[in-house]
């Protein structure tokens, strides 16, 4: 009798363990990225910048805080005709398409640079104009000076000229975990198989979690 | 609701769903809401027109049948088509890697035993330095690699070339590479654009064969090659090229100095000759006589050599020329096919190439050039090669004789003097128009000291027989002179021809030698030419008719 | 997980079983719990903007601290790098806008010379979070002050030059330790950018480039204004994206037919391919402030 239940709690608990090992990784696959990680952040990182931006709820957060998945940048802004909306479609099919493992690992930040009119209320509005999900997508809006570091960061350039619309160079920038550019291009959110590939890879890279 | 069409800030106007045909199929399954409005009309309105007209069912069917029959041909269509991989896939697959086959003007890399297409690895680092241009003249030279022209590169077809361009800390510009063998934006150059103290790396596929410049293509693009940023890269096709003994290249290119050629020290760029298109030099490979002298190309009798051609530019077309050869082939603006032969002098496009191929089949010299001449002999656009063995006179036969010709006939002769009408026959009038006339027409053979040939030509210098005579002296300039004189002591037996002077021309030259060159004496007036003219014969006895003048 | 550990077990009951079978299975369910509990893995940022993984260190403070505890601390304020020469407005057009209306300047102070080696020095006595040693690698490159041997020590170069190396946030800094800022590009190039197809003496250590780092405008007092063979930061580098990208190579971006524009081309074509950690041999930096008093 004894030996029979010193067996069975055994297995119980191996099996417990394995189980729990296992829904684990996949419970970790499903909502979010590894352990918390500390240390200096790569060369180029925006997650090193202090500045203070604000949502299209209206909360503050620091760049710092978007880090831990893979991120998409795209500076942009709501006044713009064409390039911007059809560059966030872009980004919203590119994301819809990911497949759903990719899809959990990986962010969109749309930073404004237009400030002055790009209010909490018009990004809110920009939102769902161009019904971008919650869960995915980031649009925020901060002074002048934190925008201009932000492309300064990245190599992205914008004029923002007194009474015109600005003009910017066509760059997309995707991130890795700690904010190091791995793929800077004109054309990452035109095609969606670079980003999804470069995702791939970057997620083999990382091995199984 | 912001618009996509119209703008030309819109690189992609057909990812906006307005645009969006129901032709382009996405991924995005649920269908665009403008599609499923347009299946929901198009349903309606056929089902109205079948349930309310009989005899319209069959149109409508026969419709419905033929638009469904395009539409399931334009779906194949674009699934067929637009898959990104399906280019990609026709080409060969990967195998390895392994360093690029590479080497310095004016040598070429072996062809390549290889069978396969690999990854090949290219790292490049540009610097800016200083180099001579030619004899005394320094430049500061950009170069991929230590010099200009930058390594030719050899590859073969299929071969993805994975490029690191490096940007060396020292350098003062950012810089990019462009190379003409790929197909993708700038050519490499948005992806490679690298400031100093970084480094960049992009991979590229070669999917043509064909011989193919790389350049910087940094802005402005035209500083950058005129400043040396350039080089050749074959990509050699699966089969190879047909064999031949030696292998070369040779890339023209040019430069914009501040100083004139030659001016020796350190030289700048100048933008307003570049802008102008007027460049100092035009060298082969970079440097004046990189080709010549010690550095000759080299072949022997019976070789087959091929030279691979390239021109940065960037301004001028090149004509390139063997002179004494042929190019029994030429690989037209350096595609793969042997598309013209026997050809005398084929054109290098700028930011193109060509190949050339012949039998090296008599020993010398043989300098090879930009067939427009200035070029060639004053910028530097020449080379040599230097062909060793034995010759044939049966092909060649080199000088066998030379000898005296006089065949006893005269050349008439324009000679370009100033028209006199209207003319002030003043004193300095009258010398300036004689030291015009002089030095056009009489020191071709009086030299222009006046002081003659020995036993040629008679001095004009001192003359005891020219000033002796003034009327005599004009008679010789109308008539000329036969017979033999005596001119300082000395004796001359030569002819001097009848010259097409008019009166004017004479009184002013013989005013000015007379005054000049260590004779004492006083100018001539038109006037006692005229009246001369009038009176005299020639010197062997025809009378004269008088000039009108 | 919860069904699993609170299956019954179908074999003897509970009040009969053996401590030691009672311990073995608390045991697995107490491990079972705490596997669960490890399952509750960080969640990632949402659109609400909430804290992420990842614990940032200190980021470097745009903003001075106060000088360090260090005695020997002062900023020499007699240093040419920090006397300002005084701009009046002047409307001012970029090279390559063409024929376009030009914007007006308006009047700002800038200063006469790059920031010197000396200048930078003395600002790392006082800012000791600017030394190479302790800046944030994330801001400024791995060749920040690499031509210091150390976190003091200048180096064997001559202390008057220009210092270089240096990144803009830390140019950013240097200047707001002063009071003052990094010029706008346009003020830089209207206070400097007169450019003329002239080959001059050439700055040897900018490697025959001296021509295209900049002259004073003809309004100004050549004597007080200067440059000095390097690039230098502005505070909107990348601020002209018809010079970025694509569109200065062959693009419909950057075309100028004056000879005396190819020193411009030149600097708009560099600021472009430069990010803000970058710290490079040629690039130094001014100040400037507007000329409200």
């Amino acid at each position: 009798m004894r030996r029979r239940l010193l067996v069975l709690g055994a297995a119980l608990g191996l099996a417990g363990l394995g189980l729990a090992t296992s829904l684990r990784s996949l419970g970790a696959k499903a909502l979010g990225g590894p352990a918390r990680r500390t240390g200096p952040l790569p060369p180029g990182s925006i997650y090193a910048l202090d500045s203070l931006w604000t949502n299209d709820h209206g909360a503050t957060f620091r760049l710092a805080e978007l880090a831990g998945t893979y991120l998409v940048v795209a500076l942009i802004f709501t006044r713009c005709p064409s390039v911007c909306p059809t560059l966030v479609r872009q980004l919203r099919v590119s994301a819809q398409n990911l497949p759903e493992p990719v899809r959990a690992q990986v962010r969109f930040a749309l930073f404004s640079i237009d400030p002055e009119h790009d209010s909490v209320a018009a990004l809110q509005a920009y939102r769902a104009e161009l019904a971008l999900d919650q869960e995915h997508f980031t649009l925020a809006r901060a002074s002048a000076d934190a925008v201009r570091e932000l492309g300064a960061t990245l190599g992205f350039a914008f004029s923002a000229e007194a009474g015109g619309l600005p003009t910017h160079s066509k760059l997309v920038t995707l991130l890795d975990r700690v904010g190091k550019p791995m793929l800077a291009r004109a054309d990452l959110s035109a095609d969606p198989e670079l980003l999804l590939h470069a995702l791939q890879r970057a997620l083999g890279a990382e091995g199984p979690s | 609701m912001p618009r996509c069409k119209g703008s030309k800030l819109d690189l992609a106007p057909a990812a906006c769903p307005e645009a969006t045909s129901p032709l382009s199929i996405t991924r995005d399954s649920g269908g665009s809401p403008t599609s499923r409005h347009r299946a929901a009309t198009l349903t309606a309105v056929g089902t109205t027109i079948a349930l309310g007209a009989p005899a319209m069912k069959y149109l409508v069917l026969g419709t419905a049948l033929g638009a469904l029959a395009t539409l399931t041909g334009a779906v194949s269509y674009r699934l067929g088509h637009h898959h990104p991989d399906v280019v990609s896939q026709a080409l060969p697959p990967l195998e390895g890697g392994e360093l690029i086959s590479a080497a310095s003007a004016p040598k070429v890399p072996p062809p390549l035993a290889r069978t396969y297409a690999t990854n090949v690895v290219l790292d490049v680092e540009i610097r800016e330095h200083t180099k001579m241009l030619a004899d005394g003249v320094s430049y500061t030279y950009w170069t991929f690699g230590d010099d200009t022209p930058g390594k030719f590169l050899r590859v073969r077809e299929g071969d993805m070339i994975e490029t690191h361009l490096k940007n060396h800390p020292d350098n003062t510009l950012a810089h990019n590479i462009d190379f003409h063998g790929a197909t993708g934006p700038g050519g490499g150059g948005e992806a490679s654009f690298v400031a100093p103290g970084h480094a960049t790396t992009f991979s590229w596929r070669a999917m043509r064969p064909g011989l193919f410049l790389y350049h910087c293509v940094a802005a402005p693009a035209g500083l950058h090659i005129a400043n040396g940023m350039y080089g050749l890269i074959l990509v050699e096709p699966k089969e190879g090229l047909p064999a031949v003994d030696r292998e070369y290249f040779v890339i023209q290119g040019e430069f914009y100095t501040s100083g004139k050629f030659g001016e020796a020290g350190p030289q700048r760029f100048a933008m307003a000759k570049a802008l102008d298109e007027r460049p100092e030099y035009v060298v082969f490979n970079g440097h004046v006589g990189s080709l010549m002298g010690d550095n000759a190309l080299t072949a022997k009798v019976g070789e087959r050599v091929r030279i691979y051609l390239g021109n940065a530019g960037p301004s001028l077309v090149s004509s390139f020329h063997i002179v004494g050869e042929i190019f029994d082939d030429v690989y037209g603006e350096g595609g793969i096919v042997a598309n013209q032969h026997n050809v005398q002098t084929t054109v290098i496009p700028v930011g193109g190439s060509a190949m050339v191929e012949f039998t090296a089949s008599v020993p010398g010299e043989y300098t090879f050039v930009d067939h427009s001449m200035f070029r060639a002999f004053n910028k530097g656009a020449m080379g040599t090669m230097r062909v060793t063995g034995h010759g044939d006179e049966m092909i060649y036969s080199g000088r066998t004789k030379e000898e005296a010709y006089q065949p006893g006939t005269k050349l008439e002769r324009l000679l370009a003097l100033t028209d006199t009408t209207g003319m002030v026959l003043d004193r300095d009038g009258l010398l300036t128009h004689g030291a015009q006339v002089f030095s056009s027409v009489c020191s071709a053979c009086h030299q222009s000291n006046a002081e003659g040939l020995p036993n040629t030509f008679p001095p004009l210098a001192k003359s005891d027989f020219l000033m002796a005579d003034k009327a005599r002296a004009i008679g010789i300039l109308q008539n000329g002179l036969k017979g033999e004189i005596t001119v300082n002591g000395k004796k001359y037996h030569g002819e001097m021809p009848k010259l097409p002077l008019t009166d004017v021309d004479i009184a002013s030259v013989l005013s000015y030698v007379r005054t000049n060159f260590g004779n004492q004496g006083e100018t001539v007036a038109v006037a006692d030419v005229h009246q001369l003219r009038e009176h005299s014969t020639t010197s062997d006895g025809a009378p004269r008719q008088v000039a009108a003048r | 997980m919860r069904a699993l550990a609170g299956r019954s077990n179908p074999g003897p009951q509970l009040a009969t079983m053996e401590p030691f079978a009672l311990w073995l299975m608390a045991g697995a369910t107490l491990l079972l719990g705490l596997s669960g509990l490890a399952l509750r893995a960080p969640i990632s940022a949402s659109a609400r903007g909430g804290a992420g993984p990842y614990t940032a260190p200190p980021a470097a403070a745009a903003a001075p601290v106060g000088p360090d505890e260090t005695p020997d601390c002062s900023m020499p304020r007699e240093s040419p790098a920090l006397q300002l020469v005084p701009v009046p407005s002047a409307p001012f057009r970029p090279f390559f806008k063409g024929g376009g209306a030009a914007t007006t300047v308006s009047a700002f102070r800038i200063a006469g010379a790059p920031v010197t080696r000396a200048d930078f020095l003395s600002f790392l006595k006082c800012y000791p979070q600017w030394r190479r040693s302790r800046a944030t690698a994330a801001l400024s490159e791995a060749a920040y002050l690499s031509d210091f041997k150390s976190d003091l020590d200048p180096g064997s170069a001559s202390l008057e030059a220009p210092v270089s190396f240096v990144s803009w946030f830390a140019a950013r800094a240097f200047c707001a330790s002063m009071g003052l800022r990094l010029p706008t590009t346009v003020e830089w190039e209207r206070a400097l950018g007169n450019d003329a197809d002239r080959v001059g003496a050439g700055d040897s250590a900018a490697g025959g480039f001296a021509f295209a780092m900049g002259q004073p405008a003809a309004d100004l007092p050549a004597t007080r204004l200067r440059t000095r063979g390097v690039w230098e930061w502005t505070s909107d580098f990348n601020s002209a994206p018809e010079a970025a990208g694509a569109s200065q190579f062959c693009g419909d971006g950057v075309r100028s037919n004056a000879p005396s524009d190819y020193a411009a081309f030149l600097r708009y074509s560099f600021r472009s391919s430069l990010k803000a950690g970058y710290a490079l041999k040629n690039l130094g930096f001014r100040c400037a402030r507007d000329e409200a008093s």
